[in-house]
């Protein structure tokens, strides 16, 4: 199994796309990096709270990036940018056809599919912890680190290093929503024959969950949508944290990874190899 | 078969006796297309067992099907002594595969992609992936990206690949398919060599009728899904060797030709004769066509073509 998960390692770090993701985190970065630069905490302060504010020195630092641009990205980038493997680690093979040229050789299929879904979920939580690393790093050197600004319920100010653990936990939290959408798409993988397809596929499904979850004729069905349960981290920035609701939400998501898997393993174990 | 097999208990020993691969009743419908219609196969240990067919009989298919990438709609495949459905990983450990056109990593060299593709199987060291790399002339380019390799480069790491894991049994489709006349003198004799140097079995699909009488021993043939025969290569596709002769007056040549015993005149087309016969007397035939005050212009040894074979076997050749 060990020389399963090294093989597709292997394969993945070797191919240019796997980088895309963290690519695209670095750009999305840019523009929240200059807004922080030339903005003026007033004025964020009077958006936010909707009140002016004496601001002695500033709030702007590392772990208030950190925060500001999970908030924004978390929505429907973050997802995406981890889904992009899941995606691609059956269907682009099969795309290419090397899944044939794998699968005549004595391996189990369900040995292969474990160590497929365990590269794309490492990828999952790779891109996920990296806007922590750049967001932290690259905020770190324009504006220094500090007490963490809260505007969820009021004004929190947590201190540094508490705030640290707090953006740890909350992107870990993070990270498992974005496996869940990696899963969907590593479920539509095993299905197609082209990455794109099912990272499409997995946007169709988010976006159709999403409507859903907004439609107030299908409440009851509300806290089953994994859509539901994919703000959890936002939880780790309450006070105090409720970690029970945090708990049951993450155990949705994990329910629904596994699900997925599953299902991905029932198809792909009775597949017909066609390209 | 198989109570022979349970009988003879430490089965490595049955498998001597037991053909390499046995394939009975395999058949599988895409949609409404019945795609294999019954096949029956056995590759003996040794072979270089010809599987020959036109486009679109179903070759493919049926080797999807021996290499456990497809699953039959009915029958079963046996891979030295061992059922493929129920213990793949079994019927596949001595097995190396190239399924229609080689599919390697692009992004990897050729010596990444042999190490990844080996690990699948158990792993290769460094020199037995140089040694392989040898045999099929890549040494120079084990270090290369497959993206820049050509055809025929690709279609001999395919094979490279198949031979990673010491095989007894390689099975390739179309192996020469796409290369130039040069490359496929290679990739034959490189088959023929590994049958007689490593006692290698080979199974080998092609269109070529050509192809497949110069290098297997025995053939199968399939069309439209259905082995229509099956049997040794010699019996098999140089049965009916023919000559063609143009001569002068054509009536006059004709009915000389037909006195002749052995000789049988199966055709006239386009001012020549299709003579069957034995090549050792073409020219008797001459001698006695210019005796009989015939003008000989060609007479032009042949060979059936694939097409003409098939109409033989099918029988709808007048
Ligand atoms: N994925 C598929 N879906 C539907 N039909 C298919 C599929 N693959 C093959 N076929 C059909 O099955 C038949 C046999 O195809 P197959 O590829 O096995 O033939 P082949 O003998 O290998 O031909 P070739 O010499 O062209 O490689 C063809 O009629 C083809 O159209
Ligand atoms: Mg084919």
């Amino acid at each position: 199994m060990i020389r399963l998960i090294r093989v597709e390692l292997a394969k993945v770090v070797r191919r240019p796309r796997t980088y895309l993701g963290y690519v695209a985190v670095l750009l999305i970065l840019v523009p929240f990096l200059i807004s922080l630069h030339y903005g003026r905490p007033e004025h964020f302060l009077r958006a936010q709270v909707g009140r002016d504010f004496a601001v002695v020195g500033t709030f702007f630092n590392a772990l208030f990036l950190a925060h500001l641009v999970m908030k924004v990205v978390m929505v429907v980038f973050m997802p995406f940018f981890g889904s992009t493997v899941a995606g691609d680690v059956v269907a682009g093979e099969a795309g290419e056809g090397t899944l044939r040229t794998m699968l005549v050789r004595p391996v189990s299929r369900s040995a292969v599919l474990l160590a497929k879904y365990i590269v794309a979920a490492l990828h999952a939580v790779g891109v996920t912890f990296f806007l922590l690393a750049a967001s932290l790093g690259l905020g770190g050197l324009l504006f220094g680190f500090g007490d963490l600004f809260l505007f969820e319920a009021g004004l929190c100010i947590v201190p540094l290093k508490e705030g640290l653990l707090r953006l740890l936990g909350a992107y870990a939290a993070a990270a498992l929503a974005v496996l869940s959408v990696a899963s969907i798409a590593f479920l539509v993988s095993v299905l197609v024959d082209n990455a794109l397809y099912a990272v499409g596929g997995a946007l169709a499904v988010f976006i159709i969950t999403g409507v859903v979850a907004v439609i107030p004729y299908f409440e009851r069905l509300h806290p089953y949508l994994f859509i539901t349960h994919m703000d959890l981290w936002q939880k780790l920035m309450l006070d105090p944290v409720p970690w029970a609701e945090l708990g049951r939400s993450a155990a949705w998501l994990a329910g629904y990874c596994a699900a997925c898997f599953l299902a991905a393993l029932l198809l792909f174990r009775r597949k017909d190899i066609l390209s | 078969m198989q109570s022979a097999a349970q009988a003879n208990e430490p089965s490595q020993a049955a498998g001597a006796a037991a053909p390499v691969l046995r394939a009975a009743g395999l058949s599988k419908r895409y949609g409404k297309r019945q795609v294999v219609d019954g096949v029956d196969l056995e590759v003996r240990r040794g072979d270089v067992f010809g599987f020959l067919g036109p486009n679109g009989a179903g070759k493919s298919t049926t080797i999807r099907m021996l290499t456990g990438l497809v699953r039959p709609d009915a029958g079963t495949v046996a891979i030295l002594g061992h059922d493929l459905h129920r213990r793949p990983q079994q019927a596949l450990a001595r097995v190396g595969a190239v399924v229609e056109a080689p599919a390697l990593y692009p992004h990897l060299s050729g010596d990444q992609n042999l190490a990844v593709l080996a690990a699948l199987s158990g792993g290769a060291s460094p020199e037995r992936r140089r040694e392989v790399l040898r045999l099929v002339g890549l040494e120079g380019r084990a270090h290369d990206r497959v993206r820049t390799y050509s055809h025929g480069m690709k279609q001999r790491l395919a094979l490279a690949q198949a031979l990673l894991p010491q095989p007894e049994l390689i099975l390739l489709d179309e192996p020469t398919n796409g290369l130039d006349p040069g490359g496929m003198v290679e990739v034959r004799q490189l088959i023929r060599r590994l049958a007689a140097e490593e006692g290698i079995t080979i199974f080998l699909s092609s269109h070529l009728l050509a192809e497949v009488e110069q290098v297997c021993n025995r053939v199968a043939v399939i069309h439209k899904g259905q082995v229509l025969v099956q049997g040794s290569v010699p019996e098999l596709l140089q049965a009916a060797p023919f000559v063609t002769i143009a001569a002068t007056p054509l009536e006059q040549a004709r009915e000389v030709l037909a006195g002749i015993a052995g000789v049988r005149v199966a055709a006239t087309d386009s001012g020549a004769l299709r003579v069957e016969c034995d090549p050792g007397r073409i020219a008797d035939l001459n001698e006695a066509l210019v005796r009989a005050g015939c003008r000989v212009s060609a007479l032009v040894p042949g060979r059936l073509s694939l097409e003409e074979f098939f109409l033989d076997l099918t029988g709808s050749h007048p």
